[in-house]
């Protein structure tokens, strides 16, 4: 079920409801449940056996952890990342593994090709495996007591608002709210409805509309001038941004509805004046997962600066290869890994520089920063590496060719505008609550209408879905 | 008190509009009622093409072009020995048999919404035409489906068809009640339904056409699914123009494929012949976007119509349409206008006066 779509509207609508009509805590963990359970077989059914398979697993590994002493209870966490991994690994890179064999054989011209297997990625397992072993590592650690209600731990990993694409959440901050009942409070439901609006907004006004330029120039790139390129490149840095943030705002809205708090994701990345201040706010949840779970145990910063910039490298690395089995994104991560090994520690006060971002020098580095992030999504976009070398030698060798982008030059304005009023009200008005009710009246309005009448509706897929 | 009563209320009508757009059957009634009505609750309708109806472009008259289909009875002078079986789609459902030439009987059946069961009969020349638009070619012709839907009716009562492929609308044996299948439970056009029962009524019409025009005098884009055309005299189907998708005259399809389809369309030759009929035809009828721009089109169907492995006999209008020197499409309609449709049915009836030769040797 898609955020922007019609039938998470009247669901959405459905489960609110019935949640505040239920009047005590295990009615409402087994409605969400229920209704969690609905939103992921909207997609594929069967899939939920693969997920249910899981929770049960980490829900036993939990639990045994707890209470085992000595080395049984690294066996029994090791049995629960190796569940985790091994369906994410078989699911999600077995194809993309044969497939690198395949073309091995190809080139030793040996005549052997073994056969791929037909299988669809199960949509968010990479989201909800991470979420996962979030709960059994945080439990090795004795920083998590296991969670014995296995609905509600069914739930913390299931919780549909960020079942499918984040914020991968950790067990402290969602398990104690699973087990809080809190009324009906209209202060939340406001917050969350206008956090909701605007990703909306993002999504289908913004994100959706690019999306039209971006897959022209993408999909003829071939025949696109050096500067259609660029202008593709740079509308598809803020379309993945509108799309995934706009994801996240609908998502911590619906949770925030019911009272539920979840972690923040982005705090306005493309105004970070380098790679690191830029990691420091895109991403957070993904990017806090791999430094707590992936940097730190490598050792961090504590055995030298030659090991500190190879366990960055290689967190840069898993993170590219997290987010899909192609060769693009071990690119893009390798890409991103390189400039932060080079970045990390010179960056000392990104959040005080990006409230001055207006002084020129700092403009400079934003700006720079901002286009150099935006040539990496180039292999993040492109369907192969050899395609993102060519659309990036397209753009420096100023090459020749249509002007067109999909868009006529009224839209690409009217985009430009809606991108800048977009970061604008971003960074002078990051909250969404409103005190006065007739304020959130007319905001509702205005934003409801200028979806309606502005909106691109065409149930695009969210980018990040496919993670 | 009142506040409880509207949530409650809110809750059942919420549920009521889920389960109502995920049942096929109750979408079924409703729009067999809806479509038909001009009231205020009816469904927004546009004589106008089916594009421009997709688009809400009742207010953007240059794509605006009524049916003007015209069929004339042709002469026919020779005995009648064809009996043509014919499996389509919306191209051809208005056909009537009598636009058909030297035919003695014609039964016609639209895919994905009626089977073709068929008992033929022998003392005629049994002719079977699977007409298709070039976009479902790809996905329909992946497999055999068609087994499924055209079919001997003896032989599919005693179970002898048993050994096809089976539709994709399996029913959960055992789960589910009769008559309802996992497709009610998640409808896969469910978002198509609510918006439907939502937003498609008469009486929303202007807002939403209102918005439609807005978007073209701004943007000169038409929304959703619908495309201008280049030459800015036609509105396509988007899907048909993308360049990664199923439906598209643009995507580029390697050599293997267009031999797996052949293959297929070869496959489904050999089991209609086997089953008794005399000949068995295939017409593609050109994506608009083929035969309105054709640069970069992907030739999907010269290819298949010209393989030289292919065994299926063809009904061919492409050449014919790129040639033609009057349009051949309607302006705001994914539909062929009066001129293609003359094209295709001289086509035909070309087809079936050899058909009635061959017969009368």
């Amino acid at each position: 079920m898609l955020f922007n779509s019609l039938q998470f509207l009247v669901f959405f609508l459905v489960v609110t409801l019935w949640f505040f009509r239920i009047k005590s805590q295990k009615g409402r963990i087994w409605l969400l449940l229920l209704a969690s359970c609905y939103f992921y077989m909207a997609f594929i059914p069967v899939y939920v056996i693969i997920l249910g398979g899981t929770i049960v697993i980490d829900y036993i590994a939990g639990i045994q952890i707890a209470k085992k002493r000595g080395k049984s209870r690294k066996v029994w966490l090791i049995a629960s990342i190796i569940a985790n991994v091994g369906i994410l690994a078989f699911f999600k890179y077995f194809n993309f593994f044969i497939s690198n064999i395949n073309d091995s054989f190809k080139l030793l011209h040996t005549g052997r090709d073994i056969p791929l297997l037909h299988i669809i990625l199960p949509i968010g397992l990479s989201f909800h495996t991470f979420q996962a072993m979030s709960y059994t590592i945080e439990v090795y650690r004795g920083k998590q007591p296991p969670e014995h209600n296995f609905v509600t731990y069914a739930l913390y990993v299931m919780f549909y608002p960020q079942l499918v694409a984040g914020p991968i959440e950790r067990p402290q901050n969602v398990l104690p709210q699973l087990h809080e009942y809190r009324p009906y409070n209209w202060d939340n439901v406001k917050e969350g409805l206008a956090r909701m609006l605007w990703g909306f907004f993002k999504k289908v006004v913004i994100a959706d509309r690019l999306a039209m330029a971006v897959d022209y120039v993408f999909g003829r790139y071939e025949h696109a001038s050096a500067l259609a390129l660029f202008i593709g490149a740079v509308l598809y840095s803020f379309q993945i941004y509108c799309d995934f943030s706009g994801y996240s705002d609908i998502g911590i809205g619906a949770a925030r509805v019911m009272n539920i708090k979840l972690m923040e994701n982005f705090n306005q990345p493309y105004i970070a004046r380098n790679i690191t201040g830029f990691w420091a706010c895109w991403h957070i949840s993904l990017s806090t997962w791999f430094r707590d779970y992936v940097y730190i145990p490598l050792g961090g910063n504590r055995k030298g600066e030659a090991r500190r910039k190879r366990n960055i490298f290689i967190t840069f690395l898993l993170s590219g290869l997290w987010h899909g089995a192609n060769w693009t994104f071990i690119a893009w991560g390798a890409l991103h890994g390189t400039l932060v090994t080079f970045f990390h520690g010179r960056a000392k006060d990104t959040k005080g520089e990006k409230s001055r971002f207006h002084r020129p020098k700092v403009l400079l580095f934003v700006v720079a920063n901002f286009l150099l992030v935006t040539l990496f999504w180039i292999f993040f976009r492109a369907e192969n590496v050899h395609k993102a070398l060519s659309y990036i030698g397209g753009i420096f060798s100023l090459k020749q060719g249509s002007n067109r982008i999909g868009l006529n030059a009224t839209e690409l304005i009217f985009s430009l505008v809606l991108i800048v009023a977009m970061m604008w009200r971003e960074n002078r008005r990051p909250g969404h609550f409103i005190r006065s009710n007739k304020l959130f009246g007319w905001y509702v309005t205005a934003i409801v209408a200028v979806c309606y009448f502005f909106g691109v509706f065409s149930e695009n897929q969210f980018i990040y879905f496919q993670f | 008190m009142g506040k409880k009563i509207a949530r409650d209320i809110l809750i059942l009508l919420g549920l009521a509009l889920l389960v109502i757009s995920n049942v096929r059957k109750y979408m079924e009634q409703i729009s067999n009622t809806r479509n038909e009505s001009n009231g205020w609750w009816g469904a927004h309708h546009s004589p106008e093409g089916d594009l421009v109806q997709m688009g809400y472009l009742d207010y953007v008259t240059k794509f605006h072009s009524l049916i003007d289909y015209k069929f004339v009875k042709p002469a026919w002078n020779g005995p009648k020995h064809v009996a043509l079986y014919a499996q389509g789609d919306s191209y051809i459902w208005k056909v009537p048999d009598t636009a058909y030439a030297g035919i003695t009987s014609y039964k016609f059946a639209w895919r994905f919404q009626h089977d073709l069961a068929y008992t033929l009969d022998t003392s005629k020349r049994n002719v079977l035409l699977i007409e298709m638009a070039e976009r479902y070619v790809r996905g329909y012709f992946n497999a055999t489906g068609i087994f499924n839907e055209v079919y001997d009716s003896a032989k599919k009562a005693q179970g002898l068809a048993a050994n096809i492929p089976v539709r994709s609308n399996v029913k959960l044996a055992g789960i589910l009640p009769d008559g309802i299948s996992k497709d009610d439970i998640f409808n896969p056009n469910i978002n198509q339904n609510l918006e439907y029962n939502i937003f498609n009524y008469n009486f929303l019409n202007p807002v939403r056409s209102y918005k439609a025009l807005m978007t073209y005098c701004l943007f000169h884009r038409a929304s959703g699914q619908v495309a201008i055309a280049d030459n800015d005299d036609y509105l396509l189907l988007a899907t048909t123009l993308l360049p990664a998708h199923g439906n598209s005259s643009y995507e580029r399809i390697g050599d293997k494929y267009i031999g797996q389809y052949v293959q297929t369309l070869n496959t489904i030759y050999d089991h209609y012949k086997a089953d008794g009929f005399d000949e068995v035809y295939i017409s593609i009828i050109p994506n608009p976007a083929t035969i309105v721009q054709p640069k970069g089109y992907n030739n999907m169907i010269p290819r298949i119509e010209q393989s030289p492995n292919l065994k299926m006999k063809v009904v061919s209008v492409y050449d014919a349409y790129r040639n033609a020197t009057n349009i051949v499409y309607r302006r705001g309609d994914t539909h062929w206008n009066n001129n293609g449709l003359q094209i295709w049915l001289q086509k035909v009836n070309e087809m079936l006066a050899a058909e009635n030769h061959k017969a009368s040797r």
